[in-house]
C-alpha cells in the first residue's frame, strides 16, 4: 500500500512538473510615486529629535536615501512555490547615524550584515515578532551577521540615536527588484502563470496588483502609489 | 501657562504649517505615562518625588505630551511640545508648553539657529526629557530635588521642611540645581565644528536654568548657557557645560530688597556616556555656585549678596539583556552636596528594570533608598512602576 501510495505521489509530481512553466518572462514598469513624504511620517523614535547641523557627506546619503529611492517591487506566484536562495550581499550599514539603505529587500532565510561606518557605535535591534534581536553596541568597522528567518518587514531602530531606522523586507520571491529615481524597474525570468505584484514604500507602505504573464514576452506594468 | 493658550498656539503653527508652502511636512508624535508610586513615611515632592498622599501606593496618570515638527523646507522648522503632568506631582492638571521654537539649518553650513522655547543645552539629562529616552522614571537628585533656596526670597534654612514661607498659596520649598523639565526661552546656536567628533552650542536665555517657571520674562534676569560635546573615542562621548544667569522672580517678599539683581547662579558640569556592546556606564557632575540674598523669616530681612555652593553627581550602569530583547537593568549612584549647612546632604541608590514589550509599549520598575544628612526620618524610599504608550 505504502508503495502505491508513493508511486502514486511521484506521478502526481512528474505530471507537475511537466506542466511547469518554462518560459521566461520580463516585466518593465514604471511607480509613480508621490514628490513630497506623507503628512505622517513614521519611525522617529520618540525622542527629542534635535537636528544636527548636517554635513555634506550626511545630505548626501539623505537625498541617496530618501524612501522614494528605495521602493520594492516584488512578483509573487499564485500558480507554483518559488525556490528562493540566500541573498548574497546583504547589508544595511550605518552612516552618518543613517541606515543606508532605507529599505533592504532579502530573500527569507538571508543573512544580512550589519556594519558600522560611522565613528561611534549603534545600538541596533528590532522588536518586530519574530525577528527580535538586539546586537548591541558594536566597533566601527565591524559588521555583525544577523540571520532573518521571518518572512515580511523587520523594522529596524537604533536606540542611540533618534530618528535612525530602516526597513528590511524580507520576501518569498526571487523575482524583486528596487525602482530606479524615476520609477523605473524591471524584473527578469519570471515563468508563466500569474503573480501578486507588491509595492513597498517605507512611508506609503504597500500597494498590491495582480499580473499574469506568458509565452516569454516583455509585459508592462505601471502602478501607482499616489494617491488620488 | 492656560491650557486653551497652548492649544492655540500649537495649532495655530500647525495650521500655518499647512498653509505655508506644498512642500511643508508635519510629524507628530506622542508619549502617555502612567505609573503606579509608593513610598515612604517621609515623602514629599520636593524631596523623593512621591506626594505626601500618595505614599501609601497610588495609580496615577504620569505625563502626557504631543510631539509636532513642523519642516516647512529642508532649512526651516518648526518644534513643539505640549505637556501634561501633575501638579507638585498630584493633581493631574498642569499644561505646558515644553517646546516650542523655529530652527533655521543653513544651507551647506555647519551651524545652526533656534528661537523661541528650546531643550537647555546644559548638561546631559537635558534632552532626556520624555520619558521614552529615560532609563529611570524618575530624575537626577541635581534636577528634581528642591534646595533651600527660592527663585523668591533667595536662600532660607530649612525651606519648606520646617520654614514655611506662603508665596502665591502654597509653601515654599526652594528650586533644584536644574530645571527638571528642562526648556529655557531665547536664542541658540550650534556649530557642528568637527561632524561626528566635537560640536558646540551657545544659548542667551531669559534666565538660569534652574528656573522652573522661565516663561514670564524680567527684564533684571539673563542666562548665558554652553555646551561642547567631544567624542574621544567611539565609544565614549564627553560634554563640558557651563551656564550663567539671574534667576529671580518678583514677589511681594522681595520688594523691599535694594538691589534685586542679585540672585545669580553659575553651574559648571560635565558628563560622559561609555557603550560597549550591550552595556552603558553614563554620568554626570556639577557644582551650581549662588549669589543670592538670605531671608530671614523671624526678622523678616534679608542679607544680600550671601555666596552658595552645591555639588551633585550621578552615574548610571546599565545592561540590556540580549537573550530577552527589549529588557535591562540599571544601577544608579546619586549626591547632592551643599556647602556648609545651609541644606543637607542627599545619597540615593536606585535599581531598575525595563521592558519595552512592543514597539510602542514600555514597562519600567524603580526602587530607590533615600538619606537626607541629619535627618531622623528614614522614610526616603521610593517604588515607581510606569507604563508608558507612545506613538
Amino acid at each position: 500500500m505504502r508503495t502505491l501510495l508513493s508511486i502514486f505521489f511521484n506521478v502526481i509530481l512528474l505530471l507537475n512538473t511537466a506542466d511547469a512553466p518554462i518560459n521566461k518572462n520580463k516585466i518593465v514598469g514604471k511607480i509613480a510615486i508621490p514628490t513630497e513624504v506623507p503628512l505622517l511620517k513614521r519611525g522617529s523614535n520618540q525622542k527629542y529629535c534635535e537636528e544636527e547641523p548636517a554635513s555634506p557627506r550626511k545630505k548626501q546619503i539623505d537625498q541617496e536615501n530618501h524612501p522614494n529611492r528605495h521602493v520594492v517591487v516584488s512578483f509573487h506566484s499564485l500558480d507554483f512555490k518559488a525556490t528562493i536562495s540566500p541573498t548574497t550581499s546583504a547589508i544595511m550599514n550605518q552612516m552618518e547615524k543613517t541606515f543606508v539603505p532605507k529599505v533592504l529587500p532579502i530573500t527569507q532565510g538571508s543573512t544580512v550584515e550589519f556594519l558600522n561606518s560611522d565613528t561611534e557605535v549603534h545600538n541596533i535591534f528590532s522588536m518586530t515578532p519574530r525577528a527580535t534581536f538586539n546586537i548591541g553596541r558594536r566597533q566601527p568597522g565591524k559588521s555583525v551577521p544577523q540571520l532573518i528567518e521571518k518572512l515580511g518587514l523587520v523594522e529596524l531602530r537604533c536606540d542611540i540615536h533618534c530618528g535612525m531606522n530602516a526597513s528590511i523586507l524580507s520576501l518569498d520571491t526571487p523575482f524583486f527588484t528596487k525602482a530606479n529615481a524615476s520609477g523605473n524597474y524591471e524584473v527578469d525570468g519570471l515563468p508563466d502563470g500569474n503573480y501578486k505584484v507588491q509595492v513597498y514604500h517605507y512611508s506609503l507602505g504597500f500597494v498590491e496588483d495582480n499580473i499574469t504573464v506568458k509565452g516569454g514576452g516583455v509585459v508592462t506594468k505601471n502602478l501607482n502609489l499616489v494617491k488620488p | 501657562m492656560n491650557r486653551n493658550t497652548c492649544l492655540v498656539i500649537l495649532f495655530g503653527f500647525y495650521a500655518l504649517g499647512l498653509w505655508g508652502q506644498e512642500k511643508t511636512q508635519i510629524e507628530l508624535n506622542g508619549t502617555a505615562d502612567v505609573e503606579y508610586l509608593r513610598g515612604g513615611n517621609s515623602s514629599h515632592y520636593y524631596l523623593n518625588g512621591v506626594h505626601k498622599d500618595l505614599k501609601t501606593g497610588a495609580v496615577r496618570p504620569l505625563e502626557l505630551n504631543l510631539l509636532a515638527k513642523i519642516r516647512f523646507n529642508p532649512q526651516l522648522s518648526a518644534n513643539f511640545r505640549v505637556q501634561m503632568e501633575r501638579d507638585e506631582g498630584l493633581k493631574f492638571d498642569q499644561v505646558r508648553l515644553a517646546q516650542a521654537n523655529v530652527q533655521w539649518n543653513p544651507q551647506e553650513s555647519p551651524w545652526q539657529f533656534t528661537a523661541g522655547r528650546f531643550v537647555t543645552p546644559f548638561g546631559l539629562f537635558s534632552n532626556l526629557q520624555l520619558s521614552t529616552a529615560r532609563t529611570f522614571v524618575d530624575v537626577p537628585l541635581a534636577y528634581g530635588y528642591f534646595a533651600n533656596i527660592s527663585e523668591q526670597i533667595g536662600q532660607v534654612d530649612r525651606l519648606g521642611n520646617g520654614t514655611q514661607i506662603p508665596i502665591n498659596g502654597r509653601n515654599e520649598w526652594g528650586i533644584p540645581l536644574l530645571y527638571y523639565n528642562g526648556y529655557a526661552n531665547g536664542l541658540k546656536t550650534r556649530w557642528n565644528f568637527a561632524p561626528g567628533k566635537a560640536s558646540w552650542e551657545f544659548a542667551l536665555t531669559t534666565a538660569s536654568p534652574n528656573l522652573p517657571k522661565n516663561f514670564r520674562f524680567d527684564p533684571l534676569n539673563y542666562g548665558l548657557i554652553t555646551r561642547l560635546k567631544l567624542q574621544p573615542k567611539y565609544f565614549w562621548k564627553h560634554g563640558f557645560s557651563f551656564s550663567h544667569g539671574k534667576f529671580l522672580q518678583a514677589d511681594l517678599l522681595n520688594d523691599n530688597l535694594i538691589d534685586r539683581s542679585g540672585y545669580k547662579q553659575t553651574l559648571l558640569g560635565t558628563d560622559f556616556v561609555l557603550g560597549f556592546g550591550h552595556f552603558e556606564l553614563s554620568g554626570e557632575a556639577m557644582g551650581a555656585f549662588y549669589q543670592v540674598p538670605t531671608y530671614s523669616p523671624s526678622t523678616k530681612k534679608y542679607s544680600t549678596n550671601q555666596n552658595f555652593q552645591a555639588f551633585s553627581a550621578w552615574v548610571d550602569a546599565k545592561y540590556e539583556f540580549p537573550f530577552l530583547v527589549g529588557t535591562y537593568a540599571a544601577w544608579r549612584v546619586e549626591t547632592l552636596q551643599f556647602s556648609g549647612t545651609w541644606d543637607e546632604a542627599v545619597l540615593r541608590n536606585s535599581v531598575v528594570i525595563g521592558a519595552k514589550i512592543k514597539d510602542f509599549i514600555l514597562i519600567r520598575s524603580a526602587f530607590a533608598l533615600q538619606s537626607i544628612q541629619h535627618s531622623n526620618a528614614t522614610g526616603y524610599h521610593a517604588w515607581r512602576t510606569s507604563l508608558t504608550l507612545y506613538f
